[in-house]
């Protein structure tokens, strides 16, 4: 349950995230966990940005191997990752 | 198994493979040229920049001309309609290649309408005002209408074009091979860690003059130019005689190429203030480290090599 009620955070702060840096506040309705963030004009300078403000919130860390296009392809994947990383503390 | 590498000899790499070994092609692709541009960006493409070496190096290995048919004197029309021509005559073992603008091509959503990218394709025939294309870079195949193709020609603003024929291939013959890889296979320089390093201190000792936000358009290019580092892993594959990867030097080579598109992105993260300066540097001197040990490790593998044939 505790996994599940932060999941639900992330992605809402993720979504709030997105529509801010694309300046686009309906994205907050329209996105879902499985859009692609290409397709809706994120491209590697706002995903650097949205990596600042995960890191700044949820006080976590990129690897090297960590910065993969696929790994930012969605707020699913993003938040996927988050979760892993807050569980882990890394 | 082909990878992102570079367009042009990925295109090379499918027209000969399976029949005859493609990795050898790939000798210095390392080290592939690059030029600083006006604005500072570190640029895989330029109008100095040609492929001539790769020609060159083609044709000896595998002594079969590699016919560069686009003609710079001609105008972009003129060239589109000598490719139209060509198209309509193709024969079975004719690989038809030509430099298109990524902008203007649908398949490639991260570049299309977006950014002018040269990018190399294989054209294989012409039906009904639709041509076959063949992206080995970004393993796609599909159909694009003509105009299509005229318009990512037409207005790109470099221009080049091959046409091989693969029905008379030779095998590379160990003494071109040999003599590429000295040649290529150097130790103790890194000309694209030279530059890195280079524009980094410009940016720390001339800070009015280059403000960080430059830093974004200055290493945009850096994650391509990475994507070359992969060729380590063709040629060591290749010099072992393996078709099973050997993991330790495979992993070197992935975190060689992840660790620059890492240093991608901390250049991003600097331009906000999100990262110093000092940290792209060390990055850098990282990345020559790990590069070196790949060399090093390659090196030890072409003696053996050589020693056995």
């Amino acid at each position: 349950m505790e996994t599940v009620q932060s999941e639900q955070h992330i992605h809402l702060f993720l979504k709030k995230a997105i529509s801010s840096l694309l300046e686009r506040p309906e994205l907050l309705e329209e996105l879902t966990a499985d859009t692609q963030l290409s397709e809706i004009g994120m491209d590697s300078v706002m995903l650097v940005n949205l990596m600042v403000h995960i890191e700044q919130e949820y006080q976590v860390f990129y690897e090297d191997d960590e910065l993969l296009e696929e790994n930012f392809a969605t707020i699913g994947k993003i938040g996927q990752i988050i979760n892993d990383k807050v569980s882990s503390g890394v | 198994m082909l990878r992102q590498i570079h367009c042009l000899l990925d295109c090379l790499a499918y027209a000969l493979h399976p029949g005859t070994d493609y990795r050898p092609l790939f000798i210095g692709a390392w080290n592939t040229p690059f030029e600083v541009e006006e604005d500072g960006r570190i640029s895989y493409f330029s109008a100095s920049i040609t492929n001539e070496v790769y020609r060159t190096m083609f044709e000896q290995f595998y002594r079969q001309q590699l016919h560069a048919w686009y003609d710079h004197r001609l105008n972009k029309q003129q060239n589109f309609e000598r490719l139209r021509r060509m198209i309509m005559r193709i024969q079975p073992n004719q690989y038809l290649l030509v430099q298109l603008d990524l902008f203007y091509l649908k398949y490639e959503t991260r570049c299309y309408r977006k950014i002018h990218q040269p990018h190399f394709v294989i054209i294989l025939e012409e039906q009904d005002q639709h041509w076959s294309v063949v992206d080995p870079y970004f393993s796609w195949e599909g159909r694009l209408h003509e105009e299509e193709i005229s318009s990512a020609f037409c207005e790109n603003p470099l221009g080049e074009g091959f046409l091989l024929d693969t029905t008379n291939l030779s095998r590379p013959d160990i003494h071109s091979v040999s003599s590429y890889l000295e040649q290529e296979l150097v130790q103790g320089h890194n000309s694209l860690v030279q530059e890195v390093k280079e524009t980094i201190r410009k940016f720390t000792d001339h800070a009015a003059e280059f403000p960080k936000k430059r830093l974004v358009r200055t290493f945009s290019q850096i994650g391509i130019l990475a994507k070359r580092k992969l060729s380590y892993q063709l040629l060591y594959d290749y010099l072992v005689a393996s078709t099973s990867p050997d993991n330790d030097f495979a992993s070197k080579v992935e975190s060689l190429v992840k660790g620059w598109n890492a240093f991608g992105y901390m250049a991003i993260k600097a331009s906000m203030g999100a990262a110093k300066l000092e940290q792209l540097w060390d990055k850098a001197v990282q990345l020559e480290q790990q590069e070196e040990e790949i060399k090093a490790c390659l090196r030890s593998v072409q003696r053996q090599w050589k020693e056995a044939q």
